[in-house]
């Protein structure tokens, strides 16, 4: 065989497996839905103020979605507000959904967001947000799940 | 004479076939061999019967849930390659045993299957059940994480 035709076997060969390959790549996991429910300022103190960050997750496939972490980026008018990653520990069910409860502290001495000059000259009913993150599934060999949800949210303040 | 040989090698090989049933050991290997198949066929049936219905691990996982885990693999139209090495094999007695495993996922790189192609340490602990070793407990996390 010469080595033209060789060649030319070998590139479809290796053609095939890869439009073969492309034909199964569907992702095993549907994205979750995160959104982003409650924003609460539960503590107010000189340096540091803390917020509860409260979210929705449900999860559209038909089987339970065990969570060991979740990363996100928050944003607040399009200003960063918060971001990082936390572990989590819980396990939303098939075709329902969870909430879970995020604290935040933010120090507004050296935060510049919108919501902190919103914040100074006073409690705003409504703040524009997009959230941004991944859910870290503890299922073997399974790639975190991102999720990413815009929309407007009331801010609450808890009595001190 | 020539009778007596062919009947003497026949022998010889009998025994020697019962001689290669090497005990727990080997059948765990072969128990290993045959999730990894039943993995890679994504037959998610003979995998559930290679698990005790009384299986428990730290994770809060009984038989169902690691049932619905293994649908998530089986669930879509994909194949599943399995590179498995063990690492030891800890016997008590005739009817425990403990594997480490690493396993890794095979042809599973492109990032639209939403697979990681990391390896995985497993620490299985398995039970003889009559002439069947069954699944009871797990342990696992990627490679260089702790194990839970």
């Amino acid at each position: 065989m010469k080595s033209s035709t060789r060649l030319q076997i070998t590139v479809s060969l290796l053609a095939a497996l890869f439009l073969s390959a492309c034909a199964s790549t569907e992702t095993m996991i549907a994205a979750p839905a995160v959104q982003l429910k409650s924003v609460e300022l539960s503590k107010i103190g000189f340096n540091q103020q803390t917020f509860l960050l409260g979210f929705d997750v449900s999860n559209p496939n038909a089987f339970p979605l065990p969570v060991k972490a979740v990363k996100y980026r928050l944003l607040f008018d399009d200003k960063n507000f918060a971001d990082g990653e936390t572990q989590g520990n819980f396990t939303v069910p098939a075709h329902s959904s969870d909430q879970f409860v995020l604290s935040v502290n933010v120090n507004f001495l050296d935060s510049a967001t919108q919501l902190t000059s919103l914040l100074r000259g006073g409690m705003p009913d409504h703040v524009n947000y997009e959230l941004q993150g991944s859910l870290a599934i503890d299922i073997p060999f399974v790639k975190p799940v991102p999720f990413s949800n815009a929309g407007a949210i009331p801010i609450k303040k808890s009595p001190f | 004479m020539k009778h007596y040989l062919i009947l003497s090698l026949i022998c010889t090989v009998l025994a020697g076939c019962g001689g290669s049933n090497g005990g727990p050991e080997e059948a765990l290997r072969a128990w290993v061999t045959a999730a990894e198949a039943a993995t890679e066929e994504r037959d998610r049936s003979s995998l559930l019967d290679m698990i005790s219905e009384n299986y428990a691990d730290g994770r809060g996982n009984d038989h169902a849930s690691v049932g619905q885990m293994l649908r998530i693999y089986f669930l879509r139209q994909q194949s599943v390659a399995l590179l498995t090495t063990i690492d030891e094999i800890v016997l008590s007695g005739d009817t425990a045993a403990m594997l480490k495993l690493t396993v890794g996922m095979a042809g599973t790189n492109n990032s639209a299957l939403g697979i990681s192609a990391d390896a995985y340490n497993f620490e299985l602990e398995l039970q003889a059940d009559d002439d069947d070793w069954l699944l009871i407990g797990a342990r696992w996390g990627a490679l260089g994480e702790k194990l839970h």
